[in-house]
């Protein structure tokens, strides 16, 4: 039980130190240049900033996608909060650039030779 | 027999129906590739790559041509490669490019974008979709050059060094791939189809990933191509206001009112960095202007108490 709980919060605490994302609040006095440009881009919009929630979260979710819990930690840190955004919706749904294989019509244009022909 | 006939005609009708899918209007056919230069980027390196491997391999051959020489698809792969999808997201291509200090842009999903960059010598890293749409096939290939003559699209894609594919055929697969595409420059050499706002979002990002060095070429970069735009000037302040350079930091924050001289937010930094050098006076005169400017905002409208309450 105690075990777990220094293991929790060591875990979140590494991954506060060593997120430049997080580094970077501790100049909490000024405005960020992200901030305002994500002001411009989204017009009268609120700049909609991730929670350390949901960087964890991304992390948590590499890491069950077979990264190497350190260098998840270093990938999170180089995306933006938009991009934590989009993954936090959804590795799985995204498209995931990957070599050449046998596409499906390949298949389904060989099923319908075999269909013509062989059968 | 009967069974068999209605088998392909069932089959007949899920290739139809799968292919029908893409209604969205073709950009070649109003495209004018009589006005195309024709460009091959032949010195653009090529990194045969092994199957799922075309995330690191596409991403290798844009950051050694922007002069990352290091660069290789094997110490790309930790970095990029999503074992259990077996294949690389888009975020984490951005990722490794910032992480190797540069500054990826995801250019305009347009195909005189896409030419205008390959003209200008910069490889396109695209994502295409050889399959369908219900049944995507994922790739990243680096587009390098057009034939105007052919209409042929040159790649280097997966095994193939010199891919050529016709325009119309390349048009479908990247817009499968809803026309995503990135550059990916040496931070002094702005994409040419760059637009400010975005781009300086993209410079932005580093920054906000202490890669303060690689951030500062690109914003310098962009003050000699925008000039009047006031963000650069900003973001240099405020990298030095991190670095505790607070007298440079005042020094572009100024340069930046004289450029927006509505923007509350130079202001309050401004104040900031004034009040970092025991400038009080200054520095309250300057929170007063960003509270003047947005007395309703959460930080800006209390600007003046903020630096007040300062120690």
């Amino acid at each position: 039980m105690n075990k777990s709980i220094v293991l929790g919060t060591s875990l979140i605490l590494s991954s506060v130190i060593l997120n430049p994302a997080v580094m970077s609040t501790a100049n909490a006095d000024i405005v960020a240049t992200h901030e305002v440009v994500a002001e411009q881009q989204s017009g009268l919009n609120r700049a909609q900033l991730t929670e350390q929630l949901q960087r964890e979260d991304v992390r948590e979710q590499l890491v069950r996608f077979g990264v190497d819990p350190e260098e998840a930690i270093a990938r999170v840190a180089s995306m933006t909060d938009q991009e934590v955004m989009e993954l936090t919706a959804g590795i799985e749904q995204m498209p995931a650039g990957a070599g050449v294989s046998v596409s499906v019509s390949v298949i389904l244009i060989a099923i319908l030779i075999w269909l013509i022909f062989f059968r | 027999m009967t069974a068999r006939i209605i088998l392909i005609l069932v089959v007949l009708l899920g290739l139809n129906h799968l292919t029908g899918c893409a209604t969205a209007p073709m950009q070649y056919r109003s495209l004018n590739t009589a006005e195309l230069q024709a460009v091959e980027l032949v010195d653009t390196p090529f990194f045969p790559q092994e199957a799922y491997q075309c995330g690191p391999a596409a991403l290798a051959t844009v950051l050694v041509t922007s002069g990352v020489g290091e660069a290789t698809p094997e110490n790309l792969k930790p970095q990029v490669y999503l074992p259990e999808r077996e294949g690389s997201l888009q975020p984490e291509l951005l990722g490794a490019a910032r992480r190797a200090d540069r500054i990826p842009y995801i250019i305009q999903p347009q195909l005189s974008a896409l030419f205008a960059e390959v003209e200008a010598g910069h490889p396109v890293l695209v994502l295409q979709n050889l399959g369908i749409p219900r049944w995507p096939r994922w790739h990243y290939a680096v587009v390098i050059g057009f034939d105007p003559v052919r209409e042929q699209v040159i790649l280097r894609s997966g095994t193939t060094k010199r891919e050529m594919m016709s325009l119309r055929r390349f048009e479908q697969t990247w817009q499968f791939g809803s026309y995503w595409g990135i550059v990916v420059t040496e931070p002094e050499a702005i994409p040419v189809t760059a637009e400010p706002v975005r781009y300086l979002a993209a410079v932005s990002a580093l920054e906000q990933q202490q890669r303060f060095a690689a951030a500062i070429r690109g914003y310098e970069a962009a003050q000699r191509r925008w000039p009047s735009e006031y963000t650069p000037a900003f973001g240099l302040g405020n990298i030095a206001y991190q670095q505790g350079r607070y007298a440079d930091a005042e020094m572009h924050y100024y340069h930046a009112t004289e450029l927006a001289s509505e923007e509350p937010a130079v202001f309050f930094n401004l104040a900031w960095a004034l009040l970092r050098q025991g400038k009080r006076d200054e520095a309250i005169l300057s929170a007063e202007m960003a509270q003047m400017l947005a007395p309703e905002h959460s930080r800006y409208g209390v600007a003046v108490a903020l630096i007040e309450n300062a120690e």
